[in-house]
């Protein structure tokens, strides 16, 4: 019997069924990716795309065509993932926009001019459209489509005819693509969309079919294994595991998390605000992105993922269970994990928060209110970690804290840190990872690479290198020499900047403003240097601090 | 400096000119992206470049151990952005790896706009 029209629910169940068929195959997909980036995971991202298109899908009840197609629509984009998930959301979304509204059911001809819009539309979304991909094989499907409709109004065979157009075309992508005819293969995203198109014809050939979805996860046939050899050939992966996981904590600082993480491996992307904040980086070590992580708070679904394996394991469609999964990895790092805790001087609430949010445990003090080394030793001996480093970030509390030493049966490390941007960038370089000897030595390495600088005034007259200082002048000073006096704060700041950046073409410099500042001057100020430092990023922090109006790094 | 590769005949130095332009190559071939713009815009305009200088939308910064490439983009409406980004961002590194012999230490995607139609 020739199928001449479907309806919502027929529209419904075949796009379902597309994806539990792609769902099936997606191994044999994820084996021939090698373009864009060969990391073997077209046919999962494609899969996971159509999931999320399946769960918006079995949301509405309405067998509406129109809002149907729109519910897998919205669910594809959602759900994209990858290349080829993006390039898949697209031709929904112009699927959508084809199928004509009010009407109860379509014809062959309605449905090859949705997929038509589809492929346009896709194709309105690429610069540069790169042939023998999935693209080609959309273009080509839905063009096939159309004629066939032309030709007879029969969904079985339009359907058959056009899958078997489809596989001809996939077989010619190696001669469009270089990067597939060196790997011997056929593209892996144009693979992908047939298995999609198979699903949906089987669907409607067979109103009757019946399948469960959600358990449709089966052992699948096994590569070709040439396939995948020639592939191993062809594929540089520098970094093994893709690490995903998401961190739940408070006021996370993600620049910092950026800058730790960045040099663990590439493909890193943290994004997020606040309070939650995803990661996701291709690294050979996910331990330290994990330990880097766990800093900041509350880790959950947490996916490591081998980039090399294309049998791997692939945490499926039920995203949410992915933590349970992971528990392991977590448990391995609480054991690896190196026992070091640090302490840092610090005052004034904005720069207390930033060591905090370091992961430092502070101690209140500075300039004219030195703690003591009792005061050192009760939070020394307070915390559970057996090594301390201590960041004393004032060259008069050195002393103090290396008494500490003497006094407690930790193991205790005085960074000579003499002020608080070198705190902070010290704390920077600090690894929770790693031994207690190769944090100092990367620490000391960071104190090196910057230049600290103070905006502070007299306390009383004085005289210095010839010149009076009169009680209330305004002084800057650099690295712990006073070079500049002034009688306003923004024109020390400014000179002070100026002495501490010579010689250099770019950098950061970062102002940790005190208590005193307002927002419009400190905005002022910053957006004068922004004009003169064109090379340089600038940042500015609320320090919170008492007697220095500007702490300043230059790094 | 971070694009010099050393050999025991001396060195090869690939200038940023030349990264900018695989960058913005590779960049180009990703889906969703469909243009990049000047990052010159001190007039407050974003100029939409053509294929012959599109390294102008590639930023490359280097120093003694860090390679940067900022990448300004425009992506098309209705695709999900950061999974865009995400793709440029594999693509490029990927890409550069391949051809230089190494990657950028960061790869920044700077979206500047969305294309409707």
């Amino acid at each position: 019997m020739a199928i001449k029209k479907i309806d919502g629910s027929i529209l419904k169940k075949a796009i379902i069924n597309a994806a539990f068929v792609l769902r099936q195959n997606k191994k044999t997909v994820d084996a021939l990716n090698v373009f864009p980036v060969p990391d073997g995971d077209t046919g999962t991202n494609m899969s996971l795309t159509m999931d999320q298109a399946v769960k918006e899908l079995e949301k509405i009840s309405s067998n509406n065509l129109k809002k149907i197609a729109d519910a897998a629509a919205w669910g594809s984009l959602m759900g994209a993932r990858g290349n080829s998930g993006v390039i898949l959301s697209q031709l929904f979304r112009g699927f959508a926009q084809g199928i004509p509204a009010h009407k109860d059911s379509i014809t062959p001809m309605e449905l090859a001019a949705a997929y038509k819009s589809g492929v346009d539309a896709a194709y309105r979304a690429v610069m540069r459209p790169v042939e023998g991909t999935i693209l080609t094989v959309a273009r080509e499907t839905a063009d096939r489509m159309i004629f066939e409709a032309k030709r007879n109004n029969n969904f079985e065979t339009i359907l058959q005819n056009t899958l078997i157009y489809g596989e001809k075309v996939l077989e010619k992508t190696p001669e469009m693509l270089k990067a597939l005819k060196e790997a011997k293969v056929v593209d892996a995203g144009g693979k992908g969309l047939l298995f999609l198109l198979r699903g949906f014809y089987e669907a409607i050939k067979n109103p009757k079919l019946d399948f469960d979805f959600s358990s449709s996860e089966q052992n699948l046939q096994t590569i070709n294994e040439e396939v995948r050899h020639n592939k191993e050939l062809s594929q540089e992966i520098k970094y093994i595991y893709c690490t995903e996981l998401f961190i739940t904590g408070k006021e996370i600082d993600i620049e910092s998390i950026k800058s730790e993480l960045s040099n663990l491996g590439d493909s890193m992307i943290v994004i997020g605000m606040g309070e939650l904040v995803k990661i996701h980086i291709h690294t050979n070590n996910p331990d330290k992105v994990l330990s880097c992580s766990l800093k900041w708070g509350e880790l959950s679904k947490i996916k490591i993922d081998n980039m090399k394996i294309q049998h791997r394991e692939i945490i499926n469609s039920s995203n949410e269970d992915n933590s349970e999964n992971h528990i392991e990895h977590l448990e391995d790092f609480k054991i690896n994990k190196k026992n070091i805790g640090v302490i840092a001087v610090s005052q004034g609430k904005g720069l207390n928060e930033i060591f905090k949010s370091m992961g430092a445990d502070i101690i209140e003090g500075g300039q004219s209110m030195n703690p003591s080394t009792e005061d050192i030793l009760s939070i020394v001996e307070k915390k559970s970690y057996d090594n301390i480093i201590i960041l004393p970030n004032n060259k008069n509390i050195i002393l103090t804290a290396e008494q500490t030493k003497s006094l407690s049966n930790k193991n205790i490390y005085v960074l000579p840190t003499k002020s608080i941007p070198q705190g902070i960038s010290a704390l920077l370089a600090f690894n929770p990872e790693l031994s207690v000897e190769e944090n100092i030595l990367n620490m000391k390495r960071n104190i090196k690479n910057v230049i600290s600088g103070e905006v502070t005034y007299a306390v009383r007259d004085t005289e210095w290198n010839g010149t009076k200082i009169r009680k209330g002048d305004i002084l800057g000073i650099k690295d712990g020499d006073l070079l500049i006096t002034g009688k306003e704060k923004e024109e020390v700041i400014l000179k002070l900047i100026a002495l501490m950046t010579e010689g250099r073409q770019d950098g950061i410099i970062t102002i940790y403003y005190g208590a005193d500042i307002d927002n419009y001057s400190i905005q002022k100020t910053v957006e004068i240097l922004t004009e003169k430092y064109n090379d340089f990023d600038i940042e500015y922090y609320f320090g919170g601090q008492n007697l220095y109006y500007y702490i300043v790094s230059v790094e | 400096m971070k694009n010099i590769i050393k050999n025991s005949l001396g060195e090869i130095e690939i200038s940023k000119e030349v990264i900018a332009v695989l960058a913005g190559n590779a960049a180009m071939e990703c889906y969703g992206l469909v243009g990049m713009v000047s990052r010159k815009m001190s007039d407050g305009l974003t100029e939409l470049l053509g294929r012959e200088n599109l390294h102008k939308g590639v930023e490359v910064k280097i120093d003694e151990d860090t390679l940067t490439v900022d990448l300004h983009i425009i992506v098309q409406y209705g695709t999900k952005i950061h999974e865009v980004a995400n793709n440029v961002i594999e693509k490029v590194n990927f890409t550069l790896e391949n051809i230089m012999g190494f990657s950028p230490d960061r790869t920044n995607v700077i979206i500047h706009g969305v294309r409707t139609k």
